[in-house]
């Protein structure tokens, strides 16, 4: 027998099961059949391995109805749609609570944001005024070197640690701003990949469920 | 063994089977069928039942162009292989008991 006639047999024999059982139980054996066949067997050892798909049937449908099993754990959406109303009921009685919790973490949020915002700023106002202080201390040497050439000199080396000071400033800044931008950009990633993985996911089981089912309706 | 012997203890076997490492049916039925004779109507049952108790949970993996799937173990289910374990002592006794009567 190949594996088509049986899963076509295993069908109609379990055809009194509930449509998602029964498709949860075809895909089992078909998933055995396969991993059979995988570890070398051909497609008739494979089947002739098992019972056959009567005896398999009887004895499933003994069980299921002995042991009061169900067949199928994953319910349809149907069913939960239904248990959603005293969710709703309790989310708003909690209102209140989760509302709260909801707005602290958010308004932490917002001032670690506006914190290095903030420091961001500042470290770039730093830069900027310790240029112009530079700058100013740079130019001041020169009308200062006529009267004495070593508090010119000084002056000179002032105004280039001022510089050196800046630019470790500027530094700093740049080294938040990369640091920021790298940040969101990966936790913008991971979750929008998070995302992607779980709808393929989804697609992927539906599809292939779809397709083991049509390849012994043929 | 018993029958009944047999559907008590079954239960906790695949547990463990599944506990050493997360497996797939076909491998399920290899390593239960070193330590007691079953076939797969009495297994794919019992993985059910234990997947709506909680004991179990399930995820798939493409494999050679097809999906797998995967049983896991849960903590619930670690919980009965650990409640089987603890029962033994008393079994024992039992088995002691039976074995002195039949052999006085």
């Amino acid at each position: 027998m190949l594996k088509k006639e049986f899963m076509k047999s295993l069908q109609a024999y379990l055809s009194t099961l509930p449509e998602f059982e029964r498709q949860s139980t075809l895909e089992f054996y078909s998933e055995l059949i396969d991993d059979r066949m995988d570890e070398g067997s051909s497609e008739e050892e494979a089947i002739a391995s098992l019972e056959s798909p009567f005896d398999i049937a009887s004895n499933l449908l003994d069980i299921r109805e002995q042991e009061k099993i169900e067949f199928f754990v994953d319910r349809p959406n149907t069913q939960e749609k239904k248990k959603l109303w005293p969710w709703v009921l309790l989310a708003i009685i909690t209102a209140p609570l989760w509302l709260f919790i909801l707005f602290m973490v958010l308004l932490f949020i917002f001032f670690i944001i506006l914190s290095i915002l903030s420091i961001f700023v500042m470290l770039l106002t730093a830069a900027f005024l310790l240029i112009v202080a530079a700058g100013n201390v740079f130019v001041t040497s020169f009308f200062i070197f006529p009267s004495s050439i070593l508090a010119g000199i000084s002056h000179l080396g002032l105004s280039l640690g001022l510089l050196g000071l800046a630019l470790f400033s500027g530094l700093l800044a740049y080294f938040v701003f990369v640091a920021v931008f790298k940040g969101t950009k990966a936790l913008v990633q991971s979750i929008s990949t998070a995302f992607e993985n779980r709808r393929a996911r989804k697609k992927l089981e539906r599809y292939h469920a779809q397709k083991t089912y049509e390849s012994w309706e043929a | 063994m018993d029958a009944q012997l047999k559907k008590g203890v079954l239960e906790v076997l695949v547990l463990s089977v599944i506990s050493r490492q997360d497996s797939y049916g076909y491998q399920i039925v290899n390593d239960m069928s070193k330590y007691i004779e079953t076939s797969e109507s009495t297994l794919y049952p019992i993985l059910k039942r234990l997947e709506s108790q909680g004991s179990i949970s399930t995820y798939s993996i493409e494999h050679n162009g097809r999906l797998r799937k995967y049983y896991k173990i849960a903590p619930n289910g670690l919980a009965k292989i650990d409640e089987f374990l603890r029962s033994w002592p008393e079994m024992l006794n039992l088995y002691e008991y039976i074995k002195e009567g039949r052999h006085a």
